[in-house]
This record gives structure tokens, sequence and C-alpha cells, in this order.
């Protein structure tokens, strides 16, 4: 198997397990939904099918066992209970072992036996060796007969395609016939050993639906025309024994019989290494574009400027498809959120349901893999600090069930997403003892929101001990780390009693993005505009006395003043008509960035650096401006982060 | 995979042993012109060695036999039980051995 086809099977066999998922817990909740049981029937199938198909034997093998127990469900033989759905679970977690790494498990061999025993408790006739089909008794049972064309590109099996296991799976839904067409094959001295020859009419008699017969021609379609020609409810007249013979009369090369029963799936799968080869392409030709413009407004020349202008409409139509293409439903994100709540609020006795909100909101395919991580990180700990106990939620007069409410939505060029609980709410006087005794923050803070932010510094926690779910003060450090290398913002409101929210606020995408330029030093630097709130003219600051010693105080808030002349060039910002107060917040941090002055606003493409450069952490990449210079993308959370001393003499 | 090749005065035994895929076809099908080239009027072959075949290995078989048959030469495949690998693959890729291929009883 090559590894195009590995990768393939690899991706679709990991959605396949998520969606395995979400209908378990959707059945443990309405065990009555009979759609739920036949979705995850279909995808066990599919994943029995393909897992054959690409040789992966032990994923179809356990896939066989659990899509039989839920065959005995839908047939009504055995009920949705725990049991079920607790074996349905474990079995998530064997799939995703086992997909990884495509050998037997003990784990597997003892779920497959338990399924054994669920099924036997049910239904003694099942026999003690579940491998064993029973298909061979049902044989005058079968409400539909389908005639199959399978019609194979002659370089199918150079694509790693088995048609002897699509055959071997259209053998188990029933009575098979195959008869392989041989006109095609040549001589011993011109064939090709590894080209296909064969073609193939199908008759299969069966008791599956005509959607379920064509889930098995899922993974050859892209190397074979595979069709249902016909498909009637009645079994039709046999078949005579005597095969169809190879004479020209029956030409292979006849035409096609019509397609119209082909399903499209409306989509293709693209690597995600194409995809970035396309966006970085399209960033060049953004910087390329720029150039011209500037060129073409120099030469004075109409034409030329007409030519560039019509090309900048077109590239900026091409940039914009493809950032597009890298969009995906933020619900991506979300997969594996109601496992996590489900499994953790058992483990700890509690009642939780998860609500989501938005999930159809899109975001960079990379921001969303991002966001994994600190969602999960936020959801533990609103499991284990925020939501209470049901009978302490009672006293308070509270709902027994907990509900954590993930929310997201698009404002402009960011995504918020809002992860919110109806618990506890944070403590914050035992936050600000902790975070005086380990000198976070001094006796005397008095604000709110800065105490608040101490619950990100690493091995920050306010449990006595450290459980597996929580405590050691590693899991909100990591939110903010990763919200931080996505040039993302996180706030935090929360109410005693009432309950916590967190918004994330991350950029769209990370490919391009509007940015200011601002000198410094002579030299210009890139601010990402998402987290620009305003620009002051700096001197008109000063003479409306709104420079405060180090700060600028603007409409009743202060912010510290960052000077980056200091920073980077070790001099003082040179005051004058051009300098400017970049007025933004982070993470609850408000602060006015100084900059000598602007030098422009620009969308940039951002140029990821190399591992060695990822160690300057107020770095966060480059771009190339319009002139064909290059320019250093500043990180502003690390700017705050490393509280850059201010300029305190204005 | 492994074929073994015995002659006698008129016919040749091809015996053949292990995994006849794809990824040993273009080995297969060498073997097979070098015996398509042979003097022997007659090939028998014994596949009961074969642990697994594919749609490669039952067209390369198909192939030999017609270009025999061309250049009045024979191929027959001595007999196996319908539970043998060959039997079942070659039966679900749409061939039937008895219909496609002389059957020959192995004896002593």
């Amino acid at each position: 198997m090559n590894e195009d086809n590995r990768d393939f099977f690899l991706d679709e066999a990991r959605d396949l397990v998520n969606s395995l998922e979400t209908s378990l817990l959707k059945l443990e909740k309405t065990p009555d939904a009979t759609f739920v049981i036949h979705d995850i029937f279909r995808v066990l199938h599919t994943i029995k099918g393909s897992g054959a198909m690409f040789g992966f034997d032990a994923v179809s093998k356990f896939a066989h066992q659990l899509e039989n127990l839920f065959d005995d469900i839908r047939k009504g033989l055995l009920p949705v209970s725990q049991e079920t759905i607790t074996i349905g679970l474990r079995s998530v977690d064997c799939f995703t072992k086992l997909i990884e790494g495509n050998e037997s498990l003990p784990e597997s061999d003892l779920i497959i036996g338990e399924i054994a025993r669920i099924r036997r408790k049910h239904n003694p006739a099942v026999p003690e060796d579940t491998v064993a089909e029973k298909v061979a008794d049902k044989k005058n049972e079968y409400a539909h007969h389908y005639d199959i064309a399978i019609r194979p590109n002659p370089l199918a099996l150079f694509r790693g395609i088995k048609f002897e296991v699509l055959f071997a799976k259209l053998d188990e839904c029933g009575s098979f016939r195959n008869i392989a067409e041989t006109a095609r094959i040549p001589d011993v001295f011109s064939i090709h050993p590894e080209e296909v020859y064969l073609s193939w009419d199908i008759a299969l008699d069966t008791q599956k639906t005509r959607s379920e017969i064509e889930e098995n021609f899922v993974f050859i379609r892209e190397c074979a025309e595979c069709e249902i020609i016909s498909d009637s409810g009645k079994k039709p007249p046999e078949i005579p024994e005597q095969e169809k013979t190879t004479s020209t009369a029956e030409s292979p090369h006849a035409p096609a019989p019509p397609k119209e029963h082909r399903v499209d799936p409306g989509y293709i799968r693209v690597k995600r290494e194409k995809l970035d080869f396309l966006v970085d392409t399209v960033g060049e030709l953004v910087i390329l574009q720029a150039q011209l413009m500037r060129e073409s407004n120099a030469s004075g020349t109409q034409s030329f400027k007409n030519i560039a202008e019509q090309l900048e409409r077109l590239s900026v139509t091409i940039r914009d498809a493809t950032m597009y293409m890298r969009m995906v439903p933020i619900e991506e994100a979300f997969a594996g959120l109601q496992r996590v709540v489900h499994d953790t609020a058992k483990r700890l006795g509690k009642d939780v349901r998860l609500d989501v909100i938005g999930a159809n909101t899109e975001i960079d395919k990379n921001i969303a893999e991002a966001l994994k991580d600190p969602l999960i990180h936020l959801i533990r700990n609103s499991l284990d600090h925020g939501i209470e106990l049901p009978k302490i939620r009672a006293q308070r007069n509270k709902p027994e069930t907990g509900t954590i409410t993930i929310s997201a939505c698009q404002i402009g060029t960011s995504v918020q997403i809002v992860v919110a609980d109806d618990g506890n709410g944070l403590n914050i006087e035992k936050i600000r003892a902790r975070a005086i005794d380990k000198k976070l923050i001094s006796p005397e803070e008095a604000d709110t929101g800065k105490i608040i932010q101490v619950i990100f510094e690493p091995g920050f926690s306010t449990s006595e001990k450290a459980t597996s779910i929580s405590g050691r003060g590693v899991g909100m450090d990591i939110v903010r780390t990763n919200i931080d290398k996505l040039q993302g913002d996180i706030a935090i409101t929360t109410e005693s009693g009432r309950g916590t929210a967190f918004t994330l606020t991350v950029p769209l995408t990370l490919m391009i993005t509007d940015g200011i330029l601002v000198s410094i030093g002579g030299v210009t630097y890139v601010l990402t505009l998402n987290l620009v709130q305003e620009c002051l003219l700096f001197d008109n600051c000063i003479r409306d006395g709104f420079v405060q010693h180090d700060a600028i105080n603007y409409h009743g808030r202060t912010f510290p003043i960052v000077d980056l002349n200091q920073y980077i060039c070790g001099t003082h910002v040179p005051v004058s008509g051009d300098t400017r107060a970049i007025l933004t917040s982070i993470e609850g941090n408000e602060i006015a960035i100084v900059a000598e002055r602007i030098a422009g606003k620009q969308q940039v493409v951002i140029k990821p650096f190399s591992t060695n450069l990822e160690q300057i952490p107020v770095v966060s990449g480059a771009t190339i401006l319009a002139d064909g210079s290059v320019a250093l993308i500043l990180n502003m959370s690390e700017l705050v982060k490393r509280r850059i001393p201010a300029f305190c003499d204005f | 995979m492994n074929i073994e090749v015995t002659p006698s005065d008129t016919e040749l035994l091809v015996v053949m042993k292990g995994e006849a895929h794809v990824e040993h076809a273009a080995t297969i099908a060498k073997a097979f012109q070098d015996l398509a080239n042979t003097e022997n009027r007659l090939l028998t072959f014994d596949l009961s060695g074969l642990t697994e075949i594919d749609i490669t290995f039952i067209q390369l078989l198909y192939s030999l036999s017609n270009t025999l048959t061309k250049n009045g030469k024979h191929l027959m495949v001595f007999s196996l039980p319908r539970a043998h690998p060959v039997i079942r693959r070659s039966w679900l890729s749409g061939i039937r051995f008895d219909h496609h291929f002389t059957i020959a009883e192995k004896t002593g």
C-alpha cells in the first residue's frame, strides 16, 4: 500500500471514529433514536470495509464485531443500555489505537469477548465464535436484486486497490455471482503484469439497501467505475450456469451504461502540504503584486497602471479563494469535547451538559487544530473547579445538571470563542492569597483583572493536591501559551456562585493579516491590526494631558506605555509630530505602544520562522513589504508579558 | 513466492508456492514468458502451495493459457479443493477455474 492510500484511509478513519463517538454520546441521551443507531451501524460498516480494503485487518475485524452488536440493536434483539454505550465508547478508544498501530491489541480482544457475551445474554443463538458469518441461511429472504458493473482503471492496482476485497464484501451481503470479462487480457508477451485487464458484471441478491451496497464502492470509486445498473425488488431469473464467454461481441469497449446513479460526494480530499504550498505561492503573488503596483504608480504610464490594477483585482480574488479553502467549521476544534465532558463528569460524580453554539463558524484549519488543547484544558478546569456536585447545586437552588457552553462567532477578522460554565465562579480571594504567597503579585494589588490573570502563570493552582484531571497548574499555562502563539487573546469574566467565562479571540487565519507598519530606530516592523484598539498622535496626548508619568489615561482607562525604541534600540523614542501611541488590550492588560511613526497599513503575508528563529519570542514571523524589504512581525502578547520598561519622562 | 519447474520428456511440471500477488506480478510474468518459449507442448501447474493470489495472477495464468493455445500448446492445472485460496479468490473474482482451464486430477 502506498503512503497516499494509507494517509487517505487514516484521515477517513479518524473522521469516522470521531463521528462514531459523537453518535454514541447522542444515543446515550436518546436511546430510542433509531436514526442514530443506523448512523452508528453505517459508520462501523464503512470502517470495516475500508479497513479491509486498505489492509488494516485488525481494524476491520474489530469493527466487524462491534457492527454485529449494533446490528442486533437495530434489529431489536438487544436494547440500548449503559453497558452497550460503555462498550461502544471503549471501542472508540480502541479504534484510535488500532488505526495508528494497525495491530491487534489485548484490549481489542477483551472487548470482542465482551461484545460476544452481551450479544449472547440477549440472544442465545449467537455462537461463541462470533467471527462466523450467518449469511448462508438468508439465501431465500433477499428483498433486493442488483446488477452491478465494475469497470476498473487499468492502473488501479498502483493505487493499492484490492478488488478481491470488494468482492468478498459483496459476497458477505447475500447471494453473489460475479462474471469476469476477459477479452482484454493480452498474450503473455504483451501483458503489463500490474495492470487490470478484467472488468466485472455482478448479480447480487441481498437484504441490503442500495446505499448500503454503494458504501462498499467508496474506496475504489477513484480507480473504477462502479455502477448499480439495475435495481429491482424482485429476484431475477437465475443466470445460466455457463459463464459469459470472452467473445468480442461483448467487447469491454462498448459504451458504458449511463451514470445517473453515481453519487458525487461534492468534494475532493487534498493533502495539507499541497494546500500549504498553494497558500505560500499565493502569498508570493500578493507580495509581487504590491511591488508591481508600486512600480506602476511610479512609472506614470496609464496603460501600465491599468494592467497592474486588473492584476491586483485578480490576485485578491485568488488570495481570498485560497484562504477560503483552508477554512473549516470550528466544530473540528470541538471534536472530542463531548467525550471529555462525559468521561470527566462521570469520574467526578457530576452531572454536566455541554452546549455548543456556532459550530459552523469557519476558521483556518491550523488554528482549529491549535485550539483543541486549550479548549480541553478549559473544559476540564470547568468540570473540576467550576461545576459543583449535584447535591451542592441543589442546595444553591441551581439545576442539578451543570452546563458548560461553548459558543463561537466571527467578529471582523477574528473569531471569538467563549467557554462559559454556570458553576462556582473563581475564588478571587483564594487566588489572591496563593498569588501573594507565590510572590506573583504584591500584597497591595487590588485590581481583580490582574489577580485573575495569575491563573495562567506556570505552576499556579489553588488546589491543595493535584488530581488526574487538574491541579498541577499546567493546563491554564498551556491555554495561554497556545493562544499567544496564535496571536490571540484571552479574557476572563467571573461571578461568585454564578460561573466563569473564558473569551478566546483568535485571528481567522495566520497566513495573511492586516498589519500596521511602525518605524522603530529607522527600521520598519509590523504589528498585527486585529489587536489594535486605537491609534493616537502622541503629541496630542501630551498636549491634552493624557500622558501621566508612564501611562496614558484615556477615557477613564489607564494604558501603561511600552517604549519599543527602548526595547529594540536601547534609546527612548524621539518624540515628534509623527510619534504615535497604539492602544491595545491583550489578555486583560491594556497598553500603549509608542512608536516613532506609522509607516502605513498593509495586508501582510506571514512567513513563519525556521525552528532556530522560533526561539525569539517577541518576533512571531516576517513578511516582505511592497518595496521588497523584509520586516519582522512583533508578537504583541510577548511584548506585554515581558513588561518592557516604559519611558517615564514625558 | 517460489516457482519450481520440473521438465520431463513432453511436459513441464510447474509448482508454485507462497503468495502470488501484485508485488510478485513482474517476476511471475517473466517466468511465464520463459515457460511460453519452451519446446514442451504441455504445462501442468500445481498451485496447491499458493497461499494467496490476486487478480494479477489470475490474468497472467489466463494470458499464458491463451498464448500456449495459440501456439498449439496446452496448459493444465491440478485439481484443488473448493475452499483452497486459489479457487476461492478466482471464484470471487469472476473466474471459474473449471471453465477457463483444463483441470487434471493429481495421481500418485
